[in-house]
């Protein structure tokens, strides 16, 4: 243990009034939401929205939460996903779905083999999967959640998870194998 | 033989963006996260505060303030207290409530207007 105050902890003096502790929880939890946010929605005034709802509730729920029986990150990373999914499904109802934001008009070979740009393919990559195969390859290789921790936070089981896991994979995959040469991977 | 999860990822077609990904989350502006510091910071201190009023989170507390707090009770109970002493002194029986209406309305209808006899005047046209 590193000595930083647990989540549960920040949780706890947060419900019992305590206002530094409110702004250190935020400050840890926010951006952290956001980045899974913005993942799912490719969108950063969407992924604000869904990041301040998320704490919201969170802050809500802190006097009932019971330490130990949930985790806070699990929790999060779902109320957050629900959010998300919310609302690209409104959007999409709408007609209004927002285009990926994608830093990806940078010229080819040298710059284009930069971290920058891959990451920008692989958004601009799962932009394009169903919204549960997005959301479990996310949690599972962006935010390092192993497959059971994956299947709690959709609600689902974990073969369920590995066979959303493995499709988004293969989609990925096949949505990526035409970039590999622009991004420099070439056949290595 | 299995391979190690090193092994697995320097393997996997995807690990490299994967990477790239991890290492690159979007990150909020800085001041939506002191907006949402000072949010976090204003519900503490809304849970303070109710944790101070401990009765407004009770039946008997909510059914208080749904009355309209002390005063609106104490005017409650102030008009119980009266409708029990009326109940308990029994004051006697009153004559026929519609006879004395009666009677007060021949009476009116007899009475002057404004000093002059309002039979006379409907009379007279």
């Amino acid at each position: 243990m590193n000595g930083e105050e647990s989540d549960d902890a920040l949780l706890a003096r947060l419900a019992a009034g305590d206002a530094a502790a409110a702004r250190v929880l935020s400050l840890r939890l926010a951006p952290r939401v956001f980045a899974h946010a913005h993942r799912l929605l490719s969108d950063r005034a969407e992924a604000e929205d869904v990041t301040q709802e998320a704490l919201l509730r969170l802050w809500r729920q802190a006097p009932a939460w019971r330490a130990g029986e949930a985790k806070v990150r699990t929790w999060l990373y779902r109320v957050t996903a629900n959010l998300c999914i919310d609302r690209l499904r409104k959007l999409r109802d709408t007609g209004l779905e927002a285009a990926p934001e994608i830093a990806d008009d940078r010229p080819g070979a040298a710059e284009a083999m930069d971290a920058r740009a891959r990451a920008s393919a692989l958004q601009a990559a799962l932009a394009t999967l169903p919204d549960r195969q997005r959301q479990a390859v996310v949690l599972r290789h962006l935010e390092g959640c192993d497959t059971r921790e994956v299947a709690r936070i959709m609600d689902i089981g974990p073969r369920a998870a590995e066979s959303l896991i493995a499709r988004g994979r293969r989609a990925l995959e096949a949505r990526l194998a035409g970039r590999r040469e622009e991004l420099g991977y070439g056949e290595d | 033989m299995a391979k190690t999860e090193r092994g697995q990822k320097r393997d996997d077609p995807l690990e490299r963006y994967f990477e790239a990904g991890r290492n690159a989350p979007e990150r909020p502006d800085p001041a939506f996260l002191a907006r949402l510091a000072e949010q976090a910071a204003g519900m503490a201190a809304d849970h303070r505060n109710r944790e101070a009023r401990p009765l407004r989170g009770t039946a008997l507390g909510q059914i208080r303030e749904a009355l309209g707090g002390w005063p609106a009770l104490s005017g409650l109970a102030a008009a119980g207290l009266a409708g029990l002493w009326i109940g308990i002194a029994g004051p006697g029986p009153i004559a026929d409530p519609l006879a004395v209406l009666w009677t007060g309305a021949e009476n009116a209808a007899g009475s002057t207007l404004f000093g002059t006899d309002f039979a006379t005047v409907l009379e007279e046209g």
